[in-house]
């Protein structure tokens, strides 16, 4: 656990969004300077020893959709440059963002945003989100596997048919675990 | 010996013309281990599910009969305290671990009844240990094993100490270890427990008297070991056949083990 | 459709960020009043389905897949407020688990995902719905409804970014539309089945939005009609105008104001290089609306494809749903 995995979370998160604000406010023209913080970023990235495969692979992955949107600035005056600018800014806030989230667990985020006054409603349910999710995709995995261990033909019709009927069924189960976590939540909660 | 819990005359139905249960009467000592089995669909969980409130929803017509707690009826006014007394241990782990960490869950419990923050991460620690998970404040529900989910949510209960435990099928979908695991800490707690569970060794084992419900209707009761050597009283209520399934020793009765 | 971090200039960010706040707040508030204790877990598993169901793919050619985005659905199956907050907490919980969709920009995707792709699509369900819709009719408003969230999202995102001056409108808007033309008949198919499977099963889902009574009161169609319709002015003009009419855009320049003059307003054209922006858009909106009808044509068919007869009558509620005994 490095000193960053220790850090606070809402001082990595304020820290995040001074930067993405900083590069946001810089002139179109200026974008390219904001490429100094990239050592910035890279060193915050070995201080807290991710493994720098894990980083660079995660970050050349967001890239395509990254040029994608740049490239849509090109059709105007000063077109390369802008396009250019864009995809700058956006490599480096795409950096930043995974850093914040592979040194900080969503329950720590989610504290700092509750001190944020985020409305307690919409904590309890990303907090309830966080939970069930996974245990949720294994549910419809399974779901799916046990279908299609059961599906004779290979057209795309009975996919897509299956799969929206797993998903039905998984929102029901959905449902029926939702009445049984409030169950268990005024058992113990008192009333 | 005065009464945990006494059940009287305690019918329910969820909608008209569908009773679920009918008409039950029993009592619980404190410090009793009682056993409630039956086949599925029996009204097993349904009948837990009156022991701490959570059933009747609201006050209908197809709900009569009374459940007191040390002498309390429970009913709506009473609810808390009912509560408080009574700990349910759900069939499903993962409907209970409803909290990020571990400790955020056990501490949920005792955080309702206003305790200190200090007292509450006491709480934690002490029902951590007595489940044999010290330390696991800081782990996350998804990646625990099925055993020690199980033991999350009972040390979840311990943490705010009710006087009655209620345990719906705890046994199930656990490994030979955990079950072990889960089985040893109930034997060793004191308090009065009352477990619904179609685990007859664990029955055997754990709970000296029990009672035998099929379609909602008291069928049985009386000591566990005798009831489940009645070949004829088992098979008729769907139960199998014990005495032939068990390891002998299970059901031999306390006099008899003695030897000659 | 979540806008990574750089491309909209701070004002646009921190404008919709305002609006998105108000807006959920306001739904956490209106589900204060109803809810009791615990009422959260059909919101926080409901959230967990949605971000558990968008990553199933839906193979649609040579490597592509079409995924759920889920704000129709959740409305048609939640409710206006519930859905709401649950589109939130999975765009909120995309950008800080996954990094999907940039966190300045949160604000931004939350009105995108959230509030447009919630209230166009609950209004436009709700509109075709009427009172006492049948199986087919349902199927049929949800899969358009889908379809719509899903252009009109894309509207949004396109304004979002052209007023930030990352692209010219005149090629995001045929760029983003056309995509997402495509991308929501998919939204569409998706959200049908998924509502034809839950009415099989357990049609009173959807009569009475969910157990736990986050239950929308039926309201007159007027109101959704009108809701729909000034929301739509809204997305499509709001690109177009570049500032505030001049009365408003002098009152805020002597307040300091300048920057909320960023937000888009309902507003006269301005002198921009209207002529061809107009006529093009004009044709744009027109095709838009063949395309519209058609789309709803297909739905129909489609819903009375999926819809079966209605099974036996149901068995009682299921509180002690999958426990033995």
């Amino acid at each position: 656990m490095s000193c960053i995995h220790r850090a606070p979370a809402g001082l990595k998160l304020g820290l995040s969004l001074t930067f993405m604000l900083g590069l946001a406010v810089l002139p179109a023209r200026d974008s390219l300077w904001a490429l100094v913080a990239l050592p910035v970023l890279l060193s915050l990235a070995m201080l807290a020893r991710l493994s720098p495969r894990a980083v660079l692979g995660r970050w050349a992955l967001g890239m395509p959709l990254l040029l994608g949107a740049a490239s849509l600035a090109l059709f105007q005056t000063h077109g390369g440059w802008l396009a250019l600018g864009l995809f700058a800014k956006s490599a480096l806030c795409l950096l930043s963002l995974q850093l914040l989230v592979s040194t900080t667990p969503i329950t720590e985020l989610l504290r700092a945003l509750r001190r944020m006054h985020l409305p307690q409603l919409l904590c309890e349910t990303i907090a309830l989100l966080a939970r069930y999710s996974s245990l949720l995709s294994d549910e419809a995995r399974r779901m799916r596997r046990a279908r299609a261990g059961r599906t004779l033909t290979a057209s795309r019709l009975q996919a897509w048919w299956a799969l929206g009927n797993s998903l039905g069924l998984l929102f029901i189960r959905t449902v029926s675990r939702a009445e049984r976590v409030q169950v268990a939540m005024r058992s113990r909660g008192g009333v | 010996m005065t009464l945990a819990l006494s059940v009287q005359g305690l019918s329910f139905e969820f909608a008209p013309s569908i009773p679920v249960l009918r008409s039950l009467s029993f009592a619980v000592e404190v410090g009793q281990c009682l056993a409630v089995i039956g086949p599925n669909g029996a009204g097993k969980s349904t009948l837990l599910m009156h022991l701490n409130g959570i059933l009747p929803e609201h006050p209908r017509a197809g709900a009569s009969g009374s459940v007191r707690v040390h002498g309390r009826l429970v009913g709506p006014s009473e609810i808390g305290w009912v509560r408080r007394q009574v700990g349910v241990l759900f069939q499903d782990a993962d409907d209970q671990l409803f909290c990020p960490t571990v400790g955020e869950d056990v501490a949920y419990g005792p955080e309702q009844l206003g305790y200190s923050r200090a007292e509450i991460e006491q709480r934690v620690g002490r029902a951590l240990e007595s489940v044999g998970l010290a330390g696991f404040e800081r782990r996350v529900p998804q990646r625990l094993s099925g055993g020690e989910k199980k033991r999350v949510c009972l040390a979840g209960l311990l943490a705010y100490e009710p006087s009655i435990l209620v345990l719906d099928e705890p046994s199930a979908g656990l490994d030979p270890r955990g079950r072990r695991e889960l089985i040893e800490i109930l034997a060793r707690l004191p308090i009065t427990r009352v477990i619904a569970s179609h685990d007859l060794a664990l029955v055997a084992e754990l709970c000296p008297q029990t009672l035998v419900l099929d379609g909602g209707v008291l069928v049985a009761s009386g000591p566990s070991k005798d009831l489940l050597r009645d070949d004829a009283l088992m098979s008729a209520h769907g139960l199998g056949c014990p005495s032939r399934d068990l390891p002998a020793h299970l059901l031999l009765s306390p006099a008899a083990s003695d030897g000659p | 459709m979540h806008i990574p971090d750089g491309f909209l200039s701070a004002r646009v960010a921190l404008g919709y960020a305002a609006v998105s706040a108000v807006g959920v707040g306001a739904a956490c508030f209106r589900l204060r009043a109803q809810r009791d204790r615990g009422a959260s877990a059909l919101l926080g598993v409901s959230a967990a389905f949605v971000f558990a169901a968008q990553m199933v793919n839906f193979p649609v050619a040579a490597g592509t897949s079409g995924h759920l985005l889920g704000s129709a659905l959740a409305s048609a199956l939640l409710g206006l407020p519930a859905a709401l907050v649950v589109m939130t907490a999975v765009v909120i919980v995309q950008c800080l688990v996954l990094a999907d969709g940039g966190v300045f920009a949160l604000g931004a995707n939350v009105f995108n995902i959230g509030l447009v792709g919630c209230v166009v699509g609950f209004c436009c369900y709700r509109l075709l719905c009427g009172s006492n819709a049948s199986a087919t009719r349902r199927v049929a408003a949800v899969g358009f409804a889908g379809w719509c969230a899903t252009v009109a999202g894309a509207l949004s995102c396109a304004g979002q970014l052209s007023l930030s001056g990352a692209a010219r409108l005149p090629v995001l808007l045929p760029a983003m539309l056309g995509v997402h033309a495509l991308i929501g008949v998919g939204e569409a198919v998706i959200s049908a089945l998924i509502v034809a499977s839950v009415l099989r099963f357990r049609p009173e889902l959807l009569e009475n939005p969910a157990p736990g009574a986050f239950g929308a009161r039926p309201r007159s169609s007027t109101v959704y009609a009108g809701l729909g319709l000034s929301l739509a002015i809204a997305l499509l003009l709001a690109p177009f105008a570049d500032g505030a009419p001049d009365g408003l855009s002098r009152v805020t320049q002597s307040l300091g104001l300048r920057s909320i003059a960023a937000l888009p307003v309902l507003a006269p054209l301005s002198q921009y290089g209207i002529p061809a922006v107009v006529s093009g858009a004009l044709a744009t909106v027109l095709a838009g609306c063949f395309g519209t009808l058609l789309l709803f044509g297909a739905c129909w068919l489609l819903a009375v494809a999926l819809v079966r007869p209605a099974p036996r009558a149901s068995e009682p509620p299921q509180v002690v749903a999958e426990t033995s005994g």
